[in-house]
């Protein structure tokens, strides 16, 4: 295996899964591994800027998507999930291989992985 | 540019597989399955290039797990598969969180990173995850 998508699903705190999606995405990439990481459903929510987890004690996501921006990770999210999170473009962080597709690319994209991780 | 999994493929009449477990055990039956894939895919004549435990799934390899009845005991499996050859590794970092030290850990069960998933991950034909 050369190629793996990693799909975050879940919100960004509470629990785990965004952590570990990352840590998944950046030692598969740091391996050479052609790694694309898609976040959909509130997951979308793990790139929202101006994010704070000193009252939850929990720490945010920024330090692990450094790590994948300097593996040049592709992060990938889906236009119309944002609409319907009411989440708009400027609302993200600056990540430089973030990537909009629409459902029917999201879809084709997963279909067509060659194997893929869910978180 | 050579597409090296299907190079191998090709060359190879049998498969690899590599197995990512990430949920704990007992509470689903995920380490079962893959115990048994395992060893059905040794006896076909496959190979199993590895088990990555990751997240909860490193609970699996703790050697003070006790099981009653006929329930499988999934440390004395990983065991088992470890002296049939399948390398078994999993999450440092994981087991730390955990307090799953190397003491607990059963026989032939290494603490290792991503970097060694990732070996496991490039030399399958085939990757089952069993998730949380």
């Amino acid at each position: 295996m050369d190629e793996a998508l990693v799909i975050l699903t879940k919100s960004p705190f509470g629990r785990i899964f965004s952590v570990e999606g990352i840590r998944m995405a950046s030692g598969l990439a740091a391996m050479d591994i052609k790694t694309t990481f898609l976040m959909i459903g509130e997951s979308i929510y793990t790139l929202h800027r101006g994010q704070d987890g000193t009252g939850i004690h929990f720490p945010t996501h920024e330090a692990g998507l450094d790590i994948l921006e300097m593996s040049e990770v592709e992060i990938v999210i889906v236009r119309e999930e944002m609409e319907r999170l009411g989440v708009r473009e400027g609302d993200l962080m600056d990540y430089p291989f973030l990537k909009i597709i629409n459902r029917e690319e999201m879809v084709r994209m997963v279909a067509e992985a060659e194997c893929s991780f869910r978180f | 540019m050579v597409n090296l999994s299907l190079a191998r493929a090709i060359l190879s009449p049998m498969g690899s597989i590599c197995f990512l477990v990430l949920s704990a055990p007992y509470t689903y039956q995920n380490m079962h399955t893959v115990v048994h894939m395992a060893n059905t895919a040794l006896d076909k004549g496959h190979e199993v290039t590895g088990i990555y435990l990751f997240v909860d799934g490193v609970l699996n390899a703790n050697r003070n797990i006790e099981v009653e009845g006929d329930m499988m005991s999934i440390p004395d499996e990983l065991e088992k598969l470890s002296r049939r050859g399948v390398p078994i590794s999993l999450c440092s970092a994981c087991a730390a969180y955990r307090g799953l030290l190397p003491g607990n850990v059963v026989d032939g069960v290494e603490f290792a990173g991503m970097a060694v998933f990732s070996e496991y991950f490039e030399e399958a034909d085939k990757v089952l995850v069993f998730g949380m």
